[in-house]
């Protein structure tokens, strides 16, 4: 999963326990980054709430354990944010992955849609066993 | 973090959450909702007006709400425009009356 990255970017790594009252270590995280980089209050929310369902999804489909671990990349490139989140899961299907039913919405399932809302680009990559990275990348406005 | 206030009237059940809503909070939340008793024919009503976060767990216990009581009308009042927001994009403002 290449990326185009300005020379001087800049990456910042956070490893976290598949624990899910860590979650929130990853939003604070975020929005220091992004704060710094001039986003605005609504789109730090909005990358907030991207980057708590990439890690719920990592918590709930690539860790099995508490002591699995994932890790949460953030990469400053420019006026560009590529968030990476990584599991080392089992991996799963995309193309397996439903569109929400809007008429009989369902307790599961919103959460990448919700990522795919939010977010100017998104793309997950998972293999079979060998866990699933989703990328995220936000693009700062004038 | 995550508190919640529930005030359980005559003819309504209001419930205002106060923090964040995600993976750790929810279990909270989905206990407490379990705890109440005596919902049937009452109008169920969530308070948001100190809620400063919530993501698709939270909106899923919502929809585990109503998916418990179908025939309660259930509304969420004071939403900030971030949690508005989701409410939006995923379509949960057609179920839940939202003010």
């Amino acid at each position: 999963m290449e990326v185009q990255t300005k020379e001087d970017a800049v990456k910042i790594s956070l490893t976290l326990p598949g624990i899910p009252e860590f979650v929130s270590v990853a939003r604070l995280t975020l929005s220091g980054i992004a704060n710094r980089m001039g986003f605005d209050i609504d789109a730090i929310e909005d990358l907030k709430v991207a980057v708590s369902e990439a890690c719920t999804n990592a918590m709930k489909h690539g860790c099995n354990i508490a002591d699995d671990s994932y890790v949460v990349n953030y990469i400053v490139s420019g006026d560009r944010l590529i968030i990476d989140v990584c599991d080392s899961g089992r991996g799963f299907d995309l193309e397996a992955v439903e569109s929400p039913d809007f008429d009989n919405p369902k307790e599961n399932g919103l959460g990448l849609y919700i990522i795919k809302t939010l977010m100017d680009e998104v793309e997950v990559k998972s293999l079979e066993n060998n866990g699933t990275i989703i990328r995220m990348i936000k693009q700062l406005e004038e | 973090m995550l508190s919640i206030s529930i005030n359980n009237e005559n003819d309504k059940l209001e419930v205002a959450l106060i923090g964040e809503v995600d993976i750790y909070t929810v279990d909270m939340l989905k206990n407490k909702m379990d705890e109440v008793q005596e919902v049937k024919g009452k109008e169920i009503i969530f308070d948001l007006e100190k809620l400063d976060y919530i993501d698709s767990t939270g909106l899923g216990a919502l929809i585990g709400v109503k998916g418990k009581h179908p025939d309660a009308v259930i509304k969420v009042v004071n939403m900030k425009s971030n949690v508005s927001r989701l409410f939006d994009i995923t379509g949960l403002s057609k179920i839940f009356i939202t003010e």
